[in-house]
């Protein structure tokens, strides 16, 4: 197993040699054909933007990390995906979505409601001391399609473009309802209190 | 560009989604207006709030694991591997090496450069042929007794 030294070791000497000039595509296409190198890059660039959105779906991290694996894994395996036609943040995102969406609601059916009403109850009325308890009860306060928006913009940082093509809706109506899940945001961040 | 005009476009210059041009006009405004420049900074202080609370990175033990699962399934077999030896492009001086072996062979072959006698090949082969002994009498004595 490498060990974290080996890891950052390996992705020093990436940057160093590729230059940070190839794309997601090209790299996508250098891994296909067994270059590791390749996958050390592609993994640095999206390791923290594709986990920290699947966590949001999957509070459990050992399963996370199980989806986050999985995800990768599908999207470099599938052949049906030609780097050369689409972007690689756009599948990686459409793939970890439907797997996320897939968990969420197979952990839905099978957890019980009672189970889950005390603990979204607390969640609403613990009070907010930190500005990180802040954001997050914000978050937990707008409703879903709001949330996963801004989670698609801030989090996994896609562009207007990609987050249309992840949603498969125009681009123009992302940019509006962006618009207005960061003014709910920010309406509830301020219901909140004063940052401080 | 004014106030009214600037105010919407802030969500987008954060995001990054502006063109070249509205982003040039929307800086220019920020640059004279200190209340969009405050609305601004606000804005951005809390929505980028929302990457750094939420931002976290897989264990090294799964990037370990998933970095061996695509080692496992995408280092290329022995004869793949021999044919992408093959499709390796050549260098320069390579095709000038191997264009050079057939005409050392060549010259080997016509005599033209002895390997084997070093830097002077012409010491090594005799010059002319060894002198011919001629009227010889094989029934002379071999030696003269009256000269004893």
């Amino acid at each position: 197993m490498a060990s974290d030294r080996t890891i950052r070791a390996r992705r020093a000497y990436t940057r160093r040699v590729s230059g940070r000039s190839a794309s997601d595509e090209t790299l996508t296409h250098a891994v296909r054909e067994g270059d590791l190198a390749a996958f050390d890059e592609l993994y640095a660039r999206y390791e923290r933007r594709l986990f920290a959105y699947v966590r949001r779906w999957i509070p459990e991290r050992a399963r996370a990390e199980d989806v986050f694996q999985e995800v990768f894994l599908t999207v470099l395996r599938d052949r049906t995906f030609d780097p050369d036609r689409g972007r690689f943040a756009t599948w990686l995102f459409t793939v970890a979505r439907n797997r996320c969406l897939g968990e969420h609601r197979h952990s839905a059916k099978h957890s019980h409601i009672a189970e889950q009403l005390p603990r979204a109850v607390a969640v609403e009325m613990e009070p907010a001391f930190s500005e990180a308890d802040r954001v997050r009860q914000a978050m937990a306060a707008l409703p879903e399609p709001q949330r996963q928006l801004l989670l698609l913009k801030q989090v996994a940082e896609l562009t207007y473009r990609e987050i249309a093509a992840v949603l498969g809706v125009a681009e123009g109506t992302i940019k509006s309802r962006l618009h207005a899940a960061t003014q709910a945001f920010r309406a509830q961040l301020a219901e909140g209190g004063e940052p401080g | 560009m004014n106030c009214a005009q600037a105010r919407p476009s802030l969500i987008d210059h954060l995001h990054g989604e502006l063109s070249s041009s509205e982003h040039a006009e929307l800086a220019e405004h920020l640059g004279g207006c200190a209340e969009c420049a405050v609305q601004y900074c606000r804005l951005e202080a809390e929505v980028r709030g929302i990457g750094r609370v939420f931002s976290e990175r897989p264990s090294s033990a799964m990037a370990g694991a998933l970095r061996e699962a695509v080692e496992r399934e995408f280092s290329p077999r022995f004869p793949a591997r021999i044919l992408a030896l093959l499709r390796r492009p050549v260098p320069a001086y390579g095709v000038l090496f191997a264009a050079m072996v057939p005409l050392l062979v060549w010259a080997v072959a016509t005599g033209l450069f002895d390997p084997s006698s070093g830097a002077e090949p012409s010491r090594s082969r005799p010059t002319a042929a060894p002198a011919r002994i001629r009227n010889y009498d094989a029934s002379a004595p071999m030696f003269d007794p009256s000269l004893s």
